[in-house]
């Protein structure tokens, strides 16, 4: 049990671990799901036939335990936490090599953008997140969900079209209200 | 919003941060290991009261003569993605759209492949969060004027498969013009570098009558998706024609009610939205087509910045005069002027079924809602 636990955390856990934060934006729901994403990896290693990748099966697994958290939440009449963990972006340094201003401006806007990602659907921010926050190929990403490529091309365009309407609305409100 | 908005947004993602589980390697698998120790406990120590459990095994008894066996069938059929739909799309999500026009009024199924629920009429303002907009369109039986229409579909539904059937679901509320210059055309539709490629084999494109209606047609089901140009290949896979939609792009239009539904009539480019809303008072010949404000209706037109003000004057407008075709009318003209939302003052009321007109009204999404595909 421990070689398998040790192969998938050093394999795959902070990407894990980054896309179900992602999905619930709780330092503590995210460490309890990941949790589980392991207990249930232990348990069905066995069955696992190898049809798709070791990663895109570990990340069907993290989804699934995503969506039970939901589900069970949703029995709870719980809504889920959109408020943004603004102690993240403290750790967070700008890869570009922009000016100081520039920089300002590209943090403010990640912030909003960051924010906005509540407002897409479940399944426009599992694609949001799997493509570009994480960077897995189309491919990889309609494994995941279990939907077709096409699937995945209609969502990410629709996220990134709300995405887009969104945020200039918000940077609209942002300088009227300035 | 360009493609460079894309870009920007993409970028921004990309850069957003990656979060880190701080958490050690061992502190995880430590209590990995206690958590696997407690379930065997737990399981150790489970037990179902024989009543309980008698009950249990009386009930599945019973079960198959309660339910329909279909329903424990489909259950166990359902996918992941239909569950997860389930956790977040239950509600009804019809309070987004202007919902007073939109009554579900019957579910079935069409030919065992899709659940519908007819929607009569009216106008989207909000797309459902779960759901996704398909723009088909159709025509009058003089080929005169294009009528847009508005399928609901689930978000992650493959678009193409929708257009695939677009004769097929036409024909299946009544909306199949005869000779639908459209028909069997197989469509091919990139969102990403927004194409869209049709293969056809239609003697229909040759008649000059579709020359001016076929740009109109494509231009209804295409430019909401920001998709500016169609190319037409023959079976050889050989560019027949293709068609740039970018000219309708910005065409300038007038709604009208057609047999119950929206038709366009398009205006001169040079035509104003004040034009364009007086025009809503014209006759037609067309003893089909209604105007949707009546003749001594009088009011002004202002601008503010994304915002048409309509100002109507008080003694030329009764209470029955207002409808809710003429709000809708007065939105969706606003919006093909480029205008987001519409203040309407001096109506003879503050509330028409779902619009108040005490605050600026935004200009719909999509017209003539047909139905919801689930």
């Amino acid at each position: 049990m421990k070689a398998l636990f040790n192969h998938f955390y050093e394999t795959y856990h902070q990407d894990i671990y980054n896309y179900v934060f992602y999905m619930v934006k709780d330092r503590t729901v995210a460490e309890d799901i990941v949790q589980e994403v392991y207990i249930r990896i232990i348990k069905s290693y066995d069955r696992f036939r190898g049809d798709s990748s070791e990663k895109t099966w570990a990340f069907s697994i993290a989804r699934h335990a995503v969506f039970d958290h939901f589900r069970k939440q949703k029995r709870k009449k719980k809504h889920t936490n959109e408020t943004v963990d603004l102690g993240e972006w403290t750790e967070f340094i700008p890869t570009t090599e922009a000016a100081p201003d520039e920089v300002v401006i590209q943090q403010e806007d990640m912030q909003v953008l960051y924010r906005l990602l509540d407002k897409c659907s479940i399944n426009q921010k599992q694609v949001v997140v799997l493509r570009y926050i994480q960077g897995h190929s189309l491919k990889e990403t309609a494994e995941i969900l279990n939907m077709t490529v096409s699937n995945v091309k209609t969502l990410q365009h629709r996220a990134i079209k709300k995405l887009k309407n969104l945020f200039a609305k918000e940077k609209k409100g942002g300088e009227s209200g300035d | 919003m360009t493609n460079r908005d894309d870009e920007k947004i993409i970028k921004l993602l990309e850069n957003l941060p990656q979060h880190k589980d701080k958490r050690p390697q061992q502190e995880i698998y430590e209590k990995l290991t206690l958590q696997f120790k407690g379930k065997s406990q737990r399981k150790s120590k489970r037990f179902i009261p024989y009543v309980a459990a008698l009950s249990i095994f009386l009930l599945l008894l019973g079960l198959p003569f309660v339910v329909n066996h279909n329903i424990t069938e489909q259950t166990t059929m359902e996918t992941d993605a239909t569950d997860e739909r389930a956790i977040f799309g239950i509600e009804e999500e019809s309070s987004h759209t202007s919902d007073d026009n939109m009554e579900s009024t019957e579910t079935f199924e069409r030919e065992g492949l899709m659940e519908i629920s007819l929607i009569s009429g009216g106008v989207l303002t909000d797309v459902p969060s779960d759901r996704e907009v398909i723009h088909f369109a159709t025509y009058n039986a003089t080929g005169e004027y294009v009528i847009p229409l508005t399928f609901l579909v689930p978000e992650e539904a493959d678009m193409e498969s929708y257009y695939a059937q677009l004769d097929e679901i036409l024909n299946a509320f009544d909306l199949l013009p005869d000779h639908y210059i459209l028909e069997g055309a197989e469509f091919s539709i990139d969102l990403d570098t927004k194409q869209v490629v049709l293969t056809m084999q239609n003697e229909l494109l040759e008649d000059s009558n579709s020359n001016e209606l076929l740009p109109q047609l494509l231009g209804e089901m295409f430019l909401p998706y920001g998709i500016e140009e169609v190319t037409f290949v023959n079976d050889a896979s050989e560019t027949t024609q293709t068609i740039d939609l970018s000219t309708y792009a910005k065409q300038r239009e007038s709604y009208f009610l057609y047999g119950g539904n929206y038709i366009i009539v398009p205006l001169d480019n040079d035509s104003t939205v004040e034009e364009a809303l007086h025009a809503l008072k014209q006759s037609y010949s067309d003893s089909q087509i209604k105007p949707v404000m009546d003749a001594d209706i009088e009011f002004t037109v202002k601008e503010a910045g994304e915002t048409v003000i309509v100002e109507f004057v008080q003694e030329s407008i009764q209470e029955a005069d207002v409808t809710i075709q003429m709000v809708e009318a007065i939105l969706l003209t606003a919006k093909s002027f480029g205008y987001t939302e519409v203040q309407f003052d001096q109506l003879p009321f503050n509330q028409l079924e779902g619009y108040n007109f005490n605050s600026p009204l935004p200009v719909p999404t999509a017209v003539n809602i047909i139905a919801d595909i689930k």
